[in-house]
């Protein structure tokens, strides 16, 4: 049989050539502020979700601190830009605090059964924002933090629109090179055949904790990078910011990209930020408020009833099918062959 | 520190731990036989408050409101599983089951919104007193007494139920082992719905007795619901006396915690319940682990 990757991997240059097109044109095209501004935050989206999908999709880690690490990243950005430092320092410092925490909670969690993980996670999430809420001299407590400076390079400050959602999108574009390269790295294949089966993977010496470690830290570390672009963009950031709604957002842009779909976590921040800026404001007349909660839950339950790994993934899947299903149709003589899944090499191969 | 002020933290704890246990049981009767970890649990509780505070609100004497506020919660448990998680149970991994109940949370949080404004709401106490009753020094509201006391009859109820009845046999064999228990002719569909809406009773009994405590907003639930599952946790997720336990742990956590710092309450209590899930994962009270529906 061909091999399905040589082909993906050919046919990925020229994604990866529209892609960056795209990201280049797009905000000369969408000329005014507020579109831009959108642009941007779907660009930040994106890039939290792309963390949270790795942790959750490729990892099958239930990781509701998500939020929390995205926090991490932006208030370590914002408190080196306020004491006067550089903020790229300011994103190092997120990367190395959000990773670092990361792997101190994961160590020991990530062996617990994976609900008490979700559990787990939560309490480190709620306890981070109640702990910044009220540690005001470093963080600013409830009010907030003010006056983080903006990234620059050498004389060059990125504090325009359209120079941010460059840098955002960049980020963006080497966070969705990072998961790809993952996906079809020996690590990325390791982790398809751990969901395949724990046990043959294990007999053939793959380490489940280390590669969930990694995960872990890899997927909060993206986020914290997103969260230090947030904090820079907005200058002035709360605890609040970092709480639940974000977190179902981004389980709803998860949910809608699907938890394995490589260009998912863009095509879901399309669908969350349209759906939080144009439509529930022309449902409610104004402000989201309570109409948003209810359409987010209503999407979440409905999507993972019918498509418990995600639309996009659903309509891959589906599509398949179909493809494969019109294929029979047009040659009747030729008996499809039955899609099977082999147990065990001495199991009988079972149609599906 | 004297006496009288640790009584009174520990009347203080034990009051809010009241509720974490009635909370924390109804999760761990759903866990149990469904091996769901149920989000909207703290909404049940607050769509409880909110009821009683509506029924009060209209005129209802409390012997009315209660019986239908728990009435309509346990109706609501109920729908969440025929309509939500029912439908998804046997395709759905947990990840998706988890998240479809943090979906129903926020639904609910958002009608409740619609419904009831997003002011806090208030009721007057079950017995209204001109002050607290005063034992050894220890001032104890008379609401405490209710909370106490009503958390007490909801969990002998649950107790008696699920050990001398029929049901309860059902729920307790579908817990030990689901397959099993099919394979003996329970209707484990059935009894998961039960379960589900056992949970939300007791999620209404405990919204139900702390309206009057504090200002019931659409917002409340889900902090409570998080404590709930921390209590849970603390007691050794699915064991039912654990719940108690946790529970009341917690509370009590929660009140010396509120000695070091009033805003700091919730993170230094939720901190705690990392830990103890890192150096005990099955809880205060050790024990077996439990089986459930879904491996978990």
């Amino acid at each position: 049989m061909k091999s399905p990757l040589m082909l993906k991997r050919r046919r990925q240059h020229f994604i990866w050539l529209g892609a960056v097109v795209a990201v280049a044109v797009i905000p000369l095209i969408f000329g005014d502020g507020y579109s831009q501004t959108v642009i941007l935050t779907i660009g930040l989206y994106a890039i939290f979700g792309i963390g949270l999908q790795m942790t959750m999709g490729t990892g099958g880690i239930l990781n509701m601190g998500h939020a929390a690490f995205i926090g991490i990243g932006a208030y370590s950005s914002g408190i080196v830009t306020v004491n006067g430092g550089n903020a790229w320092v300011g994103m190092l410092v997120g990367i190395v605090a959000s990773g670092a925490l990361a792997f101190i909670v994961g160590l020991p969690i990530l062996r617990l059964r994976s609900l008490y993980l979700a559990i787990a996670t939560l309490c480190i999430a709620l306890a981070i924002i109640n702990i910044t809420g009220f540690w005001t001299p470093v963080t600013g407590g409830q009010n907030g933090l003010f006056g983080i400076k903006p990234f620059a390079v050498g004389d060059f400050v990125f504090t325009e629109l359209p120079s941010q959602i460059y840098l955002v999108w960049g980020f963006l574009l080497v966070a969705v090179m990072i998961r790809i390269n993952l996906r079809y790295s020996v690590v990325g294949r390791e982790f398809e055949a751990i969901k395949d089966s724990d046990l043959a993977t294990s007999a053939l010496g793959i380490n489940h904790g280390a590669r969930r470690l990694q995960i872990f830290v890899i997927g909060s570390v993206i986020g914290a990078v997103g969260g230090s672009l947030y904090s820079t963009y907005l200058s002035a950031i709360t605890p609040d910011l970092f709480g639940f709604q974000l977190l179902i957002q981004i389980f709803v842009l998860v949910a809608l990209g699907g938890m394995l779909s490589l260009w998912g976590a863009p095509i879901g921040a399309i669908a969350v930020v349209c759906l939080h800026e144009f439509l529930i404001p022309a449902i409610s007349g104004g402000a989201p408020g309570p109409i948003e909660l209810v359409i987010f839950g209503a999407i979440l339950v409905v999507v993972m009833v019918f498509a418990p790994n995600g639309v996009t993934d659903q309509v891959v899947i589906t599509g398949r099918q179909l493809l494969r299903l019109a294929r029979r149709k047009r040659r009747p003589d030729v008996p499809a062959a039955p899609e099977t899944t082999a147990v065990s090499p001495n199991a009988k191969k079972v149609a599906v | 520190m004297d006496l009288a002020f640790l009584l009174q933290l520990i009347v203080t704890g034990v009051t809010t731990g009241a509720i974490y246990a009635a909370v924390a049981m109804g999760f761990v009767l759903v866990f149990r036989v469904t091996g769901i970890l149920n989000f909207a649990q703290g909404e049940l509780l607050m769509v409880g408050g909110m009821l009683i505070i509506s029924f009060r609100g209209a005129g209802w004497p409390l012997i009315a409101a209660v019986p239908a506020t728990i009435a309509l919660v346990f109706l609501l448990g109920c729908a969440i599983y025929a309509f939500a998680l029912g439908p998804a149970i046997k395709r759905g991994t947990n990840i998706s089951l988890l998240l479809i109940t943090l979906g129903l949370s926020q639904i609910m949080q958002g009608l409740a919104q619609i419904g009831w404004g997003s002011d806090p709401r208030y009721t007057p106490d079950f017995t209204p007193a001109d002050r607290p009753l005063t034992l050894f020094n220890v001032s104890v509201t008379s609401q405490s007494i209710w909370i106490m006391g009503g958390v007490i009859v909801a969990l002998g109820v649950t107790y008696v139920v699920l050990e001398r009845t029929g049901i309860g046999r059902a729920l307790r064999s579908s817990s030990i082992d689901p397959m099993m228990a099919r394979l003996s002719g329970i209707n484990v569909r059935l009894i998961s719905l039960i379960a589900f809406g056992a949970a939300g009773a007791l999620a209404a009994v405990g919204g139900l007795l702390l309206a009057p405590v504090i200002g019931m907003t659409y917002a409340t639930g889900s902090l409570i619901g998080v404590k709930g599952i921390a209590a849970a946790v603390i007691g050794g997720f699915g064991s039912i006396p654990g719940a108690i336990v946790g529970g009341i742990a917690l509370g009590l956590l929660e009140s010396i915690a509120s000695l070091i710092s009033t805003g700091l309450q919730t993170g230094i209590s939720l901190l705690a319940v990392v830990l103890v899930l890192l150096i005990l994962p099955d809880g205060i009270l050790g024990g077996r682990r439990v089986k459930t529906a879904v491996g978990v």
